[in-house]
């Protein structure tokens, strides 16, 4: 099924959404290519999430300021969750006022770039996960970030003023993170989503419950929105925000029968058909995701990260993507 | 206190020292030992997300047993 909204590209770079509002685009929207956007009135401007290292975000923000007065400065910056692909480019604003959600925050500071730097310099030595790890991140300049925290932190929905606009941020979370926050914007019939929307790709459930990202997918699809910007892949429309849903829905179905089994999260990952889903990118988050849900239903613990990335490692040889 | 995980394999290192942790008072410092350089991730993640200080972490060469590199680990209780 087609999920990109008709009236888009997905190319790399700014796309115009009209009355001032943007969202800049990564493809293929894998590991680390998020996107973002710029909601901008007047000579006010707000930027929903920077990008994984300084390089990138550099980029957008001068294409930013080529086409709009307003995004010379950039006043105020949403991260609407703490992974780092959609909070390392805060550095590239040093004056603005950067709002989160707190949990974002805490989580932040607790998964700082300098770590992810480390993951990668320890990966030469780690064989098959080590190569995967770094064929997922090696992309990404963590040497140039230097870690900026949110200033302002929200505890529930909150509307912040961008010239005369009004956007609303929407805690969701935890689902993706435990800080998942919406952006709304009402004049512009516009959503930035965060990661609570892979469009074309698998969503990564790291936190969980399931039922907070169904019900983020219901509060989307509710409102008066036109134009839906996803955490990756190309903008999309209430169609793919249904697709997501789907997902959601049927993959909870699938890991819990599997669970109730008697089966492990590495087993249940392995087992479940991926039907409609397979041609989306990334299919080993499943293991992350029958590890997440596992918790959930009732499973001690949760793995390490080691763990995890060595059995996505395993999913990935076994099962290689389709181009 | 010092924990010996040498030769076992992640994610028993982490496991011995969430173990050791749980008993501990705050601001008690504690040095890992392992080999498995699957640790190198896994301990400072572990660290850091439950809040825990990585004080100090170095390797070295061949210095434990059966001539595998040895990883210390020093560390300080939230």
């Amino acid at each position: 099924m087609q999920l990109g909204h008709p009236k888009f590209t997905y190319e790399k770079g700014l796309h115009q959404i009209g009355n001032g509002a943007y969202a800049w685009l990564q493809p293929d929207g894998g590991w680390g290519w998020s996107n973002a956007g710029l909601v901008v009135d007047g000579d006010q401007s707000l930027l929903v999430d920077t990008l994984f290292d300084v390089p990138l975000t550099l980029d957008m923000l001068a294409a930013y300021k080529d086409a709009e007065k307003g995004a010379q400065t950039i006043n105020t910056v949403v991260n609407t969750h703490h992974n780092g692909d959609h909070c390392n480019g805060n550095c590239c604003c040093p004056d603005a006022q950067i709002i989160a959600h707190r949990a974002t925050a805490e989580h932040m500071q607790a998964e700082p770039p300098e770590m992810m730097q480390s993951f990668l310099d320890a990966a030469p030595d780690l064989g098959e996960m080590g190569k995967y790890f770094t064929s997922c991140f090696g992309p990404f300049d963590f040497k140039s970030v230097t870690q900026k925290l949110p200033d302002t932190l929200i505890d529930t929905e909150t509307t912040v003023k961008v010239g005369d606009k009004d956007v609303h941020l929407i805690p969701v979370g935890p689902a993706h993170t435990p800080g998942d926050t919406l952006a709304y914007v009402p004049a512009d019939r516009t959503v930035y989503t965060g990661d609570i929307l892979f469009i074309g790709g698998h969503p990564i459930i790291w936190e969980g419950p399931v039922q907070n990202w169904i019900n983020a997918c219901d509060r989307i699809i509710d409102m008066d929105v036109e134009t839906i910007v996803p955490g990756h892949g190309p903008i999309t429309t209430k169609a793919g925000v249904e697709e997501v849903r789907h997902y959601m829905v049927t993959m909870r179905n699938e890991a819990r029968a599997r669970y109730e089994a008697g089966m492990d999260y590495k087993e249940a990952a392995f087992d479940i058909a991926l039907g409609v889903f397979d041609d989306w990118g990334d299919r080993e988050r499943i293991v992350i995701n029958c590890a997440t849900m596992f918790h959930e239903f009732g499973a001690q613990g949760k793995p390490e990260i080691t763990e995890l990335f060595s059995a996505m490692a395993d999913y990935a040889a076994k099962f290689p993507q389709k181009d | 206190m010092e924990i010996d995980a040498t030769g076992l394999s992640c994610p028993m290192p982490v496991l011995r020292l969430q173990k050791a942790l749980r008993g501990l008072p705050p601001k008690a410092r504690v040095t890992l030992l392992a080999t498995d350089p699957m640790a190198k991730i896994d301990v400072p993640h572990f660290l850091s997300e439950n809040g825990h200080a990585l004080l100090a972490h170095r390797t070295q060469d061949k210095a434990a047993p059966g001539g595998m590199d040895l990883l210390i680990f020093e560390m300080e209780k939230a």
